[in-house]
């Protein structure tokens, strides 16, 4: 079904591609007609069922990746117009209306490693979790009873940390996160936290410090705070990363004096 | 590192599937766990409500387990089995304390003990919550538990792999899957001696629903083309109130309605006015008028069917598939309460809903059919596990532990848990109860995937994985390379995408809120032309490297396939019951129709076949189920 | 992910190994040696030099700014003191440089004011570095850079062919003066050079209240940010003060006559002509 008719209003978006993290990067420009509450998602798909560039060229659809489209899932982040965020709570009026301009500019992370196009690949992410021990260490899953009690503050703060998705828009904006350093993040060391918060997860609260010691651990924060900013979930990361240090400032003393 | 045998295959790492492999894992079995997402993505993290389980309080009330499944059996109109749903409502309490332990930050009353709230379909608060993203936390929860056994070895994610096909052995018997690298594009064949599918709901059938773009239903569609059949596929939930969007649909909660909202149309079709220059008299409070007793609180799928109604006759706002649904009056007190609610509306439309009527319709949300599975009922004479100093229970109160028949498919070796199991929600699902039946899948029927796997070799078992022939597997690996060679080659005409759309656009209107025979029967026609146009694919991405393009024609290809299921057995059933609402049959009949309708594929003609098979009610009998007290849809 | 493998990464050198296995301690000894030794020597200087803007008795050459000068001379050891300091310097810049170097800003993306804050850290880090190498270079092992000779030694001056009689003649004020008054670049140069230590001071106590996990609230983070940005202030007053003193200065009218012969000596091609007209 093609549509020949031209719509009243359109806008133009600009995407940077890439076939693979290896490859160059180059720019292609899409038309895209104006709808009531479209957002980056919805412009994404008019690209993808007509890949067709301002310059009348017939090209490979966009590739990027979304999952949920209600800011939950962490899938769809993006930098759009320079700034890291999610891409389907980011209005196409909205952005445009922000920046003045007449067109949307999309570009992927540039701290992970391009898969293609807007598609990269966190998997660092997901590592820096496994090196945290982020897990509560349960004796299985037979009927044990219920587990510990807390106060509503405990698990008000608590919640508001595991509402972490994993999206990577900290990092993105941190200075101290590169695609070459092994800084781990104000995403890895909120998830340490949250765990030695948790009565049974405090079991491996020293190992979790031992680990966020290390190179690339905490103290490689730079303190600009971007992390906080940018956070689609209203994480305190800024307090995380403050409350971690001072975990960690007792248990170097206390390791001087007391660990083997 | 050489592979060791009996392992099992999960695919799918949303709530089902990582609860699976964790049960499964911690049996001592090695899981492989293929997901097309990284698992902490799924779909589950968009259940808000919560997680129901008969809890301590509420038993000091008079409820109890027994009432949970009895609601749910009700609430589901009968079509569930009774023994699998006795079992769920049991283990319940038992879920909520593990999922406690695993740190879920459920919320907490003043004395530091799980809070609770109320929900749909009961009297009782049985409902435990963690904010308003219960399914995030408890997928998370079981993420990292997941997270842990990986990091032991003993279980391996395969993140961003998608699944093809299960490998089925001489005699039928499961015995791996065939899958592929979404960025390499690399199709490869894994062998196991039991398959779980844990792969969610198919709403992306529908177009936009309010479910994530990845479910669409293709894997299970998959296991249904390789023999596997499906469940009552006819039966679809459908929220009442959901924010249409371009690319999909996010629900409204009921509250807005429950504080004071009213919903309307304007009296004159298509009015193109400003909503609030609209005078009073020229609008239509629609369900005030013809429910003046529940106004806008009447039950979900009364409500559903209003609006439905209402903009199928043209009085939609602006034409469209939507209705207003106003809270501009309300006092501002009112508008605070409401305010996270407010803000998503506002997050994603652009609007203020406290300056302008919110616009609503409703959105398909939930597949309580899918896999046609099986259980063994439990016996007494055969448990073992229950204490010599405990009594046992009656028969078929429950499902016998750990054996390899719970919620298989009728593939041996193959499992079907979570949404892609047809088995607990009948024909409408409770609200609160998704999230605790994908948990109870995967943590009670788990050791029977791995009892089922460990068994490998003995009896009727068939082969073990590790001992089959490689050119079985060979097989089926050419068969999925020679398909998507195939699609990748299309030169045709037609555009994937386009074609979706039409299906999405079809199946709303004929097999959603009402279903009319008529309607349907053109709907027939419609996806026989789509599947005729699909033959003629047009792909505009040849890459060979995260072809995004190329896996979604395949999925689209699954969806016509499984939508054709849907709309026949909607066909089928000439009555009404639960969600599926025929306007020209509109009673439940039991006599005829209290029976599950076990869909097969069939090969020859590419078409579905429907066998009626008998629901037993061992436990409870069936009664009718009324409105007006309680709502008892989600 | 067998053991038999290599690991991933080996530290290239012993020096490496070492920096990672103690990765932590230097990194709270960075932040540590920034804030004690240096930091308050330089909270110690800025207040001595504070002095300067009382100016000094005409007639005998005494004042505030040389009773604070002379008290630091008279303690013991001070060039243990010193070399701690060199010490400390060397240790806290070396490390920084490097730290300065594992990031990269990024502040016209998001040009939030703590994101601002943390590039100029980094960028007044090195200036700092810079301008108190510089600055002692001239002043305290007189350097004679860009031509400027300006001996700064406030116990009176002992080189050779300065008759001994003047080696009690106190010089600190005068010289000071002289040296800043020299040319508008040496002011630029101090303004510039002393905020920008100041700040890196100030923010680095700031910054280091969260990594030490002093502050762990957003709310006691700004608290503490307006202490900082307090002493920044006081600070910057202190310098503005030692400035006005130093600059209000006059080379002659307000020298003793003491002052005045060892100038001459020292400063034998004076590029500012002393006024001695008005003197009683």
């Amino acid at each position: 079904m093609i549509a020949p008719h031209t719509p009243e209003k359109t806008f133009l978006v600009r995407i940077q591609r890439q076939d693979g993290e290896s490859q160059p990067a180059y720019w292609q420009e899409f038309e895209v007609p104006v709808k009531p509450a479209q957002n980056i998602i919805s412009v994404l798909q008019y690209i993808a069922a007509n890949p067709v560039t301002t310059s009348g060229e017939q090209v490979e659809p966009v590739v990027w990746d979304s999952g949920c489209l209600e800011e939950v899932c962490g899938a769809c982040t993006m930098v759009v117009d320079g700034q890291v965020r999610q891409s389907c709570s980011c209005l196409a009026n909205e952005q445009l209306a922000k920046t003045g301009k007449d067109h949307i500019e999309l570009t992927p992370m540039t701290k992970f490693p391009v898969v293609r196009d807007l598609f990269v690949d966190r998997q660092r992410m997901f590592d820096n979790l496994k090196k945290i021990k982020g897990w509560v260490p349960i004796d299985g899953t037979h009927d044990l009873g219920p587990g510990p009690t807390e106060t509503p503050e405990q698990q008000e703060e608590r919640y508001a940390y595991s509402r972490c998705m994993t999206c990577g828009c900290c990092l993105e904006a941190c200075p101290q996160f590169t695609k070459d350093n092994e800084f781990i993040g104000a995403q890895a060391i909120a998830q340490a936290l949250y765990f030695n918060q948790h009565e049974t997860g405090k079991k491996l609260k020293s190992e979790r410090l031992d680990e966020l010691s290390g190179p690339g651990g905490v103290a490689d924060c730079g303190n600009a705070q971007n992390c906080v900013k940018v956070c689609p979930k209203e994480i305190p990361l800024t307090q995380a990363i403050a409350k971690v240090g001072r975990q960690l400032t007792v248990h170097a003393v206390k390791s001087f004096f007391s660990s083997k | 590192m050489p592979e060791t045998h009996p392992r099992v295959i999960v695919v799918g790492g949303g709530l089902a599937g990582l609860a699976a492999s964790v049960r499964i894992a911690e049996a001592g079995t090695p899981v492989d766990l293929f997901s097309m997402v990284p698992v902490k993505r799924s779909h589950s993290v968009c259940a808000q409500g919560g997680i129901n389980a008969c809890n301590d309080v509420a038993r000091q009330q008079g409820y109890s387990e027994w009432q949970h499944m009895d609601e749910t059996l009700i609430g589901g109109d009968f079509l569930n089995h009774q023994p699998p749903v006795y079992e769920m409502a049991h283990f319940a309490p038992r879920i909520i304390n593990l999922l406690d332990r695993m740190g879920v930050p459920f919320n907490r009353t003043s004395e530091g003990m799980r809070d609770l709230r109320l929900f749909g379909g009961s009297l009782f608060k049985r409902t435990h919550f963690a904010g308003a993203s219960t399914g995030q936390q408890l997928l998370y929860a079981l993420d990292e538990q997941t997270r842990r056994y990986e990091a032991e070895g003993k279980v391996t994610k395969h993140e961003q792999w998608e699944f093809l096909w299960p490998v089925t052995d001489d005699q039928g018997h499961c015995k791996g899957i065939i899958a592929q690298d979404m960025r390499s594009m690399e199709i490869k064949a894994f062998r196991a001696d039991a398959v779980v599918m844990a792969s969610g709901g198919n709403g992306l059938i529908y177009g936009k629903s309010t479910m994530s773009v990845i479910c669409n239903g293709a894997a299970a569609a998959r296991c249904y083309q390789a023999g596997a059949d499906l469940g009552n596929p006819e039966m679809i939930q459908v929220h009442p109130t959901a924010i249409p969007g371009e690319d999909k649909c996010r629900l409204m909660s009921e509250s807005a309605r429950g504080e004071g909202g009213r919903v309307w149309v304007p009296r004159k079709k298509q009015d193109d006015r400003h909503p609030l220059d609209i005078p009073e008299e020229e609008r239509n409070y629609f369900l005030e008028e013809k429910y003046p007793g529940y106004g806008n609180l009447v039950p979900r799928d009364i409500a559903t069917r209003e609006i439905f109604w209402v903009c199928q006759e043209g009085y939609g706002v602006g034409g469209e598939n939507q209705v207003y649904l106003d809270i501009t009056h309300l006092p501002q007190a009112t508008k605070n309460k409401l305010a996270a609610i407010l803000e998503i509306y506002e997050k994603f439309t652009g609007d203020d809903p406290r300056e302008v009527p919110m616009k609503i319709f409703p959105a398909v949300h939930y597949t309580m059919g899918g896999l046609y599975t099986t259980y063994a009922p439990y016996d007494p004479d055969t448990d073992t596990i229950t204490p010599a100093s405990s009594p046992k229970r009656e028969p078929n109160q429950g499902m016998a532990f750990g054996d390899p028949q719970n919620m298989m498919t009728n593939l041996p070796g193959l499992y079907a848990f979570g949404e892609s199991n047809y088995a607990y929600h009948g024909a409408t699902r409770l609200g609160a109860n998704a999230l605790l039946s994908c948990v109870f899948d995967g943590l009670f029927n788990g050791l029977s995937v791995a009892n089922h796997a460990k068994a490998a070799g003995s009896g009727e078992n068939g082969t073990p994985a590790a001992e089959l022939p490689q050119a079985l597997y060979d097989k089926f690996l050419k068969q999925e390379q020679d398909k998507l060679n195939k699609i990748t080659a299309s030169t045709g005409t037609q555009d994937p995408y386009t074609i979706h759309r039409e299906l999405g656009v079809e199946m709303t209107a004929a097999a959603t809120v009402v279903k009319e025979e008529g309607r349907m029967l053109q709907a027939r026609e419609k996806l026989a032309e789509l599947r005729e146009r699909y033959a003629d694919l047009k792909i505009s991405d040849t890459g060979h490297y995260t072809n995004q393009n190329v896996s979604f024609a395949r999925a689209l290809g699954d969806m016509l396939i499984y939508a054709d299921a849907l709309l026949e057995a909607s066909l089928a059933r000439k009555e009404s019951r639960g969600s599926h609402y025929r306007s020209d049959y509109p009673e439940r009949m039991d006599d005829e129709f209290h029976n599950t309708s076990r869909v097969s594929f069939n090969t020859g003609s590419g078409r579905p076949d429907i066998n009626w098979e008998a629901i037993p009610s061992p436990l409870i009998p069936l009664r009718p189920r009324t409105y007006g007290k309680t709502d008892t849809a989600k | 992910m067998s053991t038999a493998n290599p690991p991933k990464k080996s530290p290239a050198t012993p020096l490496c190994s070492l920096l990672e296995k103690n990765h932590f301690i230097l990194r709270r000894l960075h932040s540590l040696s920034g804030i004690v030794p240096i930091g308050l020597f330089v909270c110690m200087h800025l207040f001595t030099n504070a002095q300067m803007i009382w100016g000094q008795d005409s007639t005998t050459g005494e004042g505030t700014f040389q009773h604070e000068v002379d008290f630091i001379h008279s303690m013991p050891a001070l060039f243990i003191i010193e070399w701690s300091l060199w010490g400390a310097i060397a240790f806290h810049a070396g490390l920084g440089f490097w730290y300065t170097f594992t990031g990269k800003h990024n502040v016209k993306r998001y040009s939030y004011a703590d994101n601002l804050r943390y590039m100029l850290q980094r960028i007044t880090g090195v200036i700092a570095l810079v301008f108190i190498f510089l600055h002692v270079a001239t002043l305290r092992w007189r350097w004679d850079l860009f031509g400027w000779f300006t001996p700064f030694y406030g116990e009176g001056y002992q080189a050779p062919g300065v008759p001994h009689a003047f080696h009690d003649v106190p010089m600190s004020l005068p010289l000071t003066a002289y040296a800043l008054q020299i040319s508008w670049l040496v002011v630029l140069f101090y303004l510039v050079g002393v905020t920008a230590s100041v700040y890196h001071w100030c923010n680095g106590l700031w910054t280091a209240a969260i990594s030490w996990g002093l502050t762990i609230t957003t709310a006691s983070m700004k608290r503490w940010g307006f202490v900082c940005a307090g002493l920044f202030v006081a600070l910057m007053s202190f310098f503005a003060a030692s400035m006005i003193g130093a600059l209000k200065f006059d080379l002659g009218q307000d020298m003793s006559a003491d002052q005045i012969e060892v100038f001459e000596l020292i400063v034998p091609e004076s590029r500012i002509p002393l006024d001695v007209s008005n003197r009683p």
